[in-house]
This record gives C-alpha cells, sequence and structure tokens, in this order.
C-alpha cells in the first residue's frame, strides 16, 4: 500500500494547488476592488471637471459682462464731456448739440443702470455659485459612487477623500485679470463709441478707447495695482486741476506779499493757506529779508499741485458718476492653488474595502500553519482587502493639445477642463 | 534471481499489491495534472474576461464615449451610459444668464451637460470543471465602469467675444 512518503508528497501538492487557486482568487478579489476603486474615483474627478469647466464659463460671462460696461462708461462720460462743454458755449451749432445732448440724458442714464445692475449683480451671484459648486458635485457624485458599488457588491465600503469638501479649489479673488481681459475684449471689439452712436458729434474729438483705459482703476480697483487712476483724457479735469492751483499760487502770492509788508513793520510770520502747504518750499532765512523775497525765496510747484488736483478731481468725478471700487465679495475666481495642474486641491482619493472571501481566508491560514510546521496559526491579515485610487482634473494645456497656447493666467476662463486618474497616495490593499 | 523466479511462477504479472499502488501513485498525478489544468483554465479564462472589461473601459473613457468602440474576445463590449442623475441644477445666475440670451454660445451648455460614463462587461468562454475562480455556470463575466472625457465645448480663445457679442447687441449697442 502506500508508503506515508508517497502520502507526504500527496499531501503536498494537493496543498500547492490549493495554494495556487487561493492566490488567483485572491488576486482576482484585489483587481475587482480596484475596478470599483477606479470607478468610484473617475466618476468623482469627473464631476469636478464639470464644475471646473461651469467655473470658468461663469467667469468668462463676467468677463463678457463687463467689457460692454466699459464701452457703456466710457461712453457716457464722453458724451457728459461734450454736452458740459456744448453747453457752456454761446455758439449756435453746439446749442443744437446741447438740446440732443438733454433729450439723451434719461437714455444714457437708463442704459448704464441696466449694465451696472446687470454686471455688479451677476459677478456677485456667479461668484457663490462658483465658490460653492466643488462642494455640491463632490456630494453628489460620492452618492452616486456608492450606490453603483451597492449594487455590484453590497458588502464593500468606500471612503472619499476630498479637500474640495472642506475648501473650495476656487478660492482665489481674480477680479484684477478679468478686469484687464474685459479692457483687452472691449478696446479690440470695436464697441467702443458704439453705445450711443450718432446721438451727438464728439465736438471735443475725445479718445474714447483711452477713457475706458483710465476707468479701469476706478471700476476694479484689483486691476489698478494699487495706484491712484487719473481721469486725465478729459478736458475738464485737467480745466479744474490748473484752475485750483492757478487761485492757489495767486492765494499764496498774496499771502506772502502781505506777510513781507507785515514783517517790515511788526516781524510776524507770513500765512500760506492751509491747502498750498504741501506745494510751497521756502528757502530758510531768506523770507525775512524784505519784500523782494516775496515769493522769489519760495517757490509753487505746480506740477505737483495740477497732478494731485487731477487725482482729486478724478476722484470727485468718480464719486459723483457712481462709480466705485471693485467688490471683492463678488468676483470671478480662479483656482486657489497656483500649481494647479498639478497641486493636491485638484486631487480627489477614493478607497474601497471589500472582505476577503471566508473560505479563501481559511485555506490561507491552513496552508500558512502547514508551511510553518504549525508554529503560525494566524495566517495572513486577509480579512479585509482594500484598494485605492484617485482621480484628478486639470486644464489640457500640455503639448499637442488643442488648448495648449491657452496661457496660465487664461486658463480659469476657459472651460476645457478635463480629467484623469492618477496613481494612488498609498499602496492598496491591507 | 528470486524477481525471476517469482516472475515466471506468477505468470510474467506483478503482484495485486503493486498494481494497486502504480496505478493509485498514477491516478494521482493524473489528478494532479487535471487539476493544474483546471485551475490554469479557470484562472486564464477569468483573466481574459477581466482584460476583457479593463481595456475597453479605459480606451473608451479616454474619449468623449461617443459609442462602443473596443472589442475584448468576445466582441463588442463598451456600452456608454449616462446612467444616474444628471448634475445638480445651477438655478438662479444661471437661468438669468440664460434670459439674457447667452444660452445660444457654445460653452453654455457646460451647465446642462450629462456626465457619461462607459461600462464594459466581458464574459469568457466556457470552462470545463467546477465553478471555481468565482465562476458562475462554468463562465466568468467582469464588468468596468469608468467616466468618460467630453470634448471641450469651448475654444482656446474662449468664448468672451461671443457673449459679449450677446450682451452688447442685444441690449446695449446704439438705441
Amino acid at each position: 500500500m502506500l508508503t506515508s512518503a508517497q502520502f507526504f508528497l500527496g499531501a503536498i501538492s494537493l496543498g500547492m494547488a490549493l495554494f495556487r487557486g487561493n492566490e488567483q482568487a485572491l488576486v482576482f478579489h484585489q483587481e475587482e476592488i480596484m475596478g470599483h476603486a477606479n470607478a468610484a474615483a473617475s466618476r468623482m474627478a469627473q464631476a469636478h471637471a464639470w464644475a471646473a469647466n461651469a467655473i470658468a464659463n461663469n467667469n468668462a460671462i463676467s468677463v463678457a459682462l463687463l467689457s460692454p460696461r466699459f464701452t457703456v462708461e466710457s461712453d457716457t462720460l464722453a458724451m457728459h464731456e461734450n454736452g458740459a462743454f456744448a453747453c457752456g458755449s454761446g455758439n449756435p451749432f453746439l446749442q443744437k448739440v446741447c438740446a440732443q445732448y438733454g433729450r439723451g440724458i434719461p437714455r444714457i442714464t437708463a442704459k448704464l443702470g441696466w449694465i451696472r445692475t446687470q454686471q455688479t449683480g451677476m459677478w456677485r451671484s456667479l461668484s457663490t455659485l462658483s465658490s460653492r459648486l466643488d462642494a455640491v458635485v463632490s456630494a453628489h457624485a460620492e452618492a452616486e459612487a456608492r450606490a453603483e458599488l451597492a449594487a455590484a457588491a453590497p458588502d464593500a465600503e468606500l471612503v472619499v477623500s476630498d479637500p474640495a469638501r472642506q475648501r473650495s479649489p476656487w478660492g482665489r479673488p481674480n477680479g484684477g485679470r478679468a478686469c484687464e481681459l474685459a479692457l483687452e475684449d472691449s478696446l479690440a471689439s470695436g464697441t467702443l463709441g458704439h453705445a450711443f452712436p450718432l446721438l451727438m458729434i464728439n465736438v471735443l474729438g475725445l479718445s474714447v478707447p483711452a477713457i475706458a483705459g483710465q476707468l479701469q482703476g476706478f471700476v476694479c480697483s484689483a486691476a489698478a495695482g494699487g495706484v491712484q487712476p487719473r481721469l486725465t483724457s478729459l478736458p475738464s479735469i485737467a480745466k479744474k486741476a490748473r484752475r485750483t492751483c492757478r487761485e492757489l499760487e495767486a492765494r499764496l502770492r498774496e499771502a506772502v506779499q502781505e506777510a513781507s509788508y507785515g514783517e517790515l513793520r511788526e516781524g510776524i510770520e507770513p500765512h500760506i493757506p492751509e491747502d498750498a502747504k504741501p506745494y510751497v518750499e521756502c528757502e530758510r532765512g531768506t523770507r525775512r529779508r524784505g519784500r523782494s523775497a516775496a515769493l522769489g525765496a519760495c517757490t509753487f510747484q505746480r506740477d505737483k499741485c495740477v497732478e494731485d488736483n487731477t487725482l482729486t478731481a478724478s476722484a470727485d468725478l468718480a464719486k459723483s458718476f457712481g462709480l466705485l471700487g471693485g467688490d471683492a465679495s463678488g468676483t470671478p475666481l480662479a483656482p486657489s492653488d497656483e500649481n494647479w495642474n498639478s497641486g493636491p486641491s485638484f486631487r480627489v482619493c477614493v478607497e474601497v474595502s471589500r472582505p476577503v472571501d471566508r473560505e479563501a481566508t481559511r485555506l490561507s491560514r491552513a496552508i500558512k500553519t502547514l508551511v510553518s510546521f504549525g508554529t503560525d496559526t494566524q495566517g495572513d491579515d486577509l480579512v479585509v482587502s482594500s484598494a485605492a485610487a484617485c482621480g484628478r482634473w486639470y486644464f489640457p494645456d500640455g503639448e499637442g493639445s488643442r488648448f495648449a497656447s491657452v496661457e496660465k493666467s487664461r486658463q480659469p476662463f476657459v472651460a476645457a477642463w478635463t480629467h484623469a486618474l492618477a496613481g494612488a497616495p498609498t499602496g492598496g490593499g491591507r | 534471481m528470486t524477481r525471476a523466479r517469482r516472475r515466471r511462477r506468477s505468470g510474467g504479472f506483478a503482484p495485486v499489491t503493486a498494481m494497486l499502488e502504480a496505478t493509485a501513485v498514477v491516478t494521482w498525478f493524473v489528478v494532479l495534472v487535471l487539476g493544474e489544468r483546471l485551475i490554469h483554465e479557470a484562472g486564464y479564462a477569468r483573466r481574459a474576461a477581466e482584460r476583457g472589461a479593463v481595456e475597453p473601459a479605459a480606451t473608451l473613457a479616454q474619449g468623449p464615449c461617443t459609442g462602443p468602440g473596443a472589442s475584448g474576445p468576445r466582441g463588442p463590449l463598451g456600452a456608454v451610459s449616462t446612467r444616474g442623475a444628471p448634475m445638480p441644477s445651477l438655478g438662479g445666475p444661471i437661468d438669468v444668464a440664460a434670459h439674457l440670451g447667452l444660452r445660444g454660445v457654445g460653452a453654455f451648455a457646460v451647465y446642462a451637460q450629462r456626465p457619461k460614463n462607459v461600462t464594459a462587461e466581458a464574459e469568457s468562454d466556457t470552462v470545463r470543471g467546477h465553478a471555481i475562480l468565482g465562476a458562475s455556470t462554468h463562465r466568468f463575466s467582469a464588468k468596468r465602469t469608468r467616466a468618460c472625457r467630453d470634448d471641450s465645448l469651448d475654444k482656446p480663445a474662449s468664448s468672451i467675444a461671443t457673449y459679449r457679442d450677446t450682451v452688447f447687441g442685444r441690449h446695449l449697442r446704439g438705441y
């Protein structure tokens, strides 16, 4: 009959066959949950790419609303400037222009009010929408992925790690860039000067594009970069500044002359007007020498005065015209992470775990006990197997892409975002 | 000499015990070989089914999922689906934007785009023997789902100018 050696060999070969089959079953089990993880990760990344495209489109609409606003604002300012000039003239032709301007004022006001309300209101609404979109679609996609997993593998569990839930990846106000793009578009579009065509003649020959460029700093303060804007293209501003400085200089001259006479008699200091002080420079000691030193010893810096008063007059006009600085709470948004195509905030990870078949676990444990000659009875920790997968969403600006030419600062305004599976952060399985 | 004598005495036949032993050993090896073959066939069939599902799913998911195009061991396998609920409606601001006449611009359709997925299913040929490695009715089936990548609705120059034309032309140009 069979010898014990033959029995032993038989047991070993049977064990090896079982081990081989068991290992294959475990590999397929792992592959299956990896498939579930990939499906969930790609679904979630797809949802984020969809949100990114919606946000980019919100941004494009925001720019497209600001561009006509530049046109209407510039045209309106140019009309007011021409109208004021015409109405102040006694020329019969200009009086006709003045009458035309007067009749057009309600229309101008209505049009300006419409575009301002539309632009500010839409900016605020679209910005609010953009800032919340990722969290909403993430929850939606997770629910979808869970439902799908429950149908395919009821005993599997799914854990999602999505930074977009805590903080929107689109968290950086990008009003400055939006403003630049809007102005670029307005200048290139040929719409400037056409918000009110043929209404009246540009009697002053104003450059409407130049006005639009100078308005940028008033319409959106973020685009001004800390530089206070001036409306030097408007003759009334320069005229007002020059007139103010001439008056200041005259008052100063008068004060110095009076002080010199007074000094001769009583030795008192000349009284320099308070608002002229920033523009007066006197040589120390020379002011006491008498009348000859009246203004010769003190110099009035007219250029600086005109410059400052241009600034003040521009700000006053902008205020009376209803131009306020850009509202940071309602601007187009850009990704918080400058390096968005490889940043961790544009990545979502999913881990799927599923219990291993009980028979396979038992068999694995038995085999390990056998090959360890009974010393190890625990077997491998294969009760639950898990797999992780990540998905990312990005702007396809790689070489060969249709969108490779889109410069980085424009990418948040182009709805071409896409998604892909990315490597898992840690090894799958435990 | 003794063995030759024994063989002569038994008329050329080996003893029954030796025959039984030899038969048992040979049978054992036959069982082992058949077992190996069974495992191999089952593993191969399941691998074919898995590959048949994974590869088309991955290939189709690279594109906009316009239709089945890949094939596995059993013919066309990829099936495009837009299953599940569509993306949440964006409501208010988008309705307002639509009423401003912006709906006609290509990229506007992004808001209404339904996510597409590809589900690839593959089934192996019939395998012999018992159902092992998760087979049911002597066949293996595998299924993979992946999200597809839609073609961009925007253009590299972006839709800003098109939107602006609509906004300006509709309410602001001239009188």
